[in-house]
């Protein structure tokens, strides 16, 4: 379902303590690492777990 | 008279019509500048000047000053440069007979020239009924987007509050945020929000 990779997103998000302008950047940085070859291992597409959405979210951070 | 909400204020829930029409305004007049795929398979649509990342991470990337994004919400997009030919991302619109429907990957909606650069958006299509706020963009080249909420793609019974049917960020820090049903929000994008909907 499309909606759910979005809900984790945010979730995590707001965990770390981004606000909206900055999930919105998060979520285009998600979609940049798995460009560049850098893919969670969530699924075929190359989507992140929670466990890596939470360490991309301190990569993106800087924490 | 309706009122008309400066760019610095703050709504924080709404249903009146024309407020919100007033603020998709801004959108007149704004050329187009690329389609970018975001995480989890969201379509954004990126308007007005380029304007850089705040975040070191993005520091090689540009983004637009105004940026609709469509959340999970269905689109069915009418290329300016390819008349007769719809692409969509669903179903739901019942299509015209005479047109020639495809859909398209990822990759493709950034890379392929379906909306040409700079192409102006003149007019905002915007419907409001007691279950969803419909937003269509219309551009200077004869392209049409419109965005169709589709609530079947937002995960039900999982604890979580429900997504907005799409959003739009725009300068000054400011993000407008469409559904679940009429509701919408314009908020401040800097605040971390307790709840994403407008409802």
């Amino acid at each position: 379902m499309p909606g759910k990779e979005l809900k984790d997103v945010r979730r995590i998000a707001r965990e770390s303590g981004m606000d909206d302008e900055a999930t919105r950047d998060f979520g285009d940085y998600l979609e940049e690492c798995k460009r560049l070859g850098d893919k969670g291992t969530k699924n075929s597409k190359g989507d992140f777990t929670e466990a890596e959405l939470r360490e991309k979210a301190r990569e993106f951070l800087g924490i | 008279m309706p009122t008309v909400i400066q760019i610095d204020d703050v709504q924080p829930r709404s249903e009146d019509r024309e407020e919100i029409r007033s603020l998709l305004n801004r959108l007149v007049g704004k050329p187009f500048l690329f389609f970018k795929v975001s995480y989890g398979d969201e379509l954004t649509i990126h308007l007005g000047e380029l304007v850089p990342y705040l975040s070191p991470k993005m520091k090689d990337h540009k983004k637009g000053a105004y940026i609709v994004a469509l959340r999970a919400s269905a689109w069915v997009l009418e290329s300016g440069l390819e008349p007769g030919l719809l692409y969509t991302s669903g179903d739901r619109l019942t299509l015209r007979a005479s047109s020639r429907v495809t859909t398209l990957d990822w990759e493709e909606i950034e890379s392929r020239p379906i909306i040409r650069p700079r192409a102006i958006v003149i007019d905002i299509i915007f419907e409001a009924t007691p279950a969803e706020l419909i937003l269509g963009l219309r551009f200077s080249d004869g392209s049409i987007l419109m965005i169709l909420p589709d609530r079947s793609a937002d995960p039900k019974d999982d604890g979580e509050e429900p997504l907005t049917d799409w959003e739009v960020f725009m300068p000054r820090h400011r993000v407008l945020k469409a559904g679940p049903g009429p509701f919408w929000s314009y908020t401040d994008s800097r605040t971390p929000p307790k709840d994403e909907t407008a409802a």
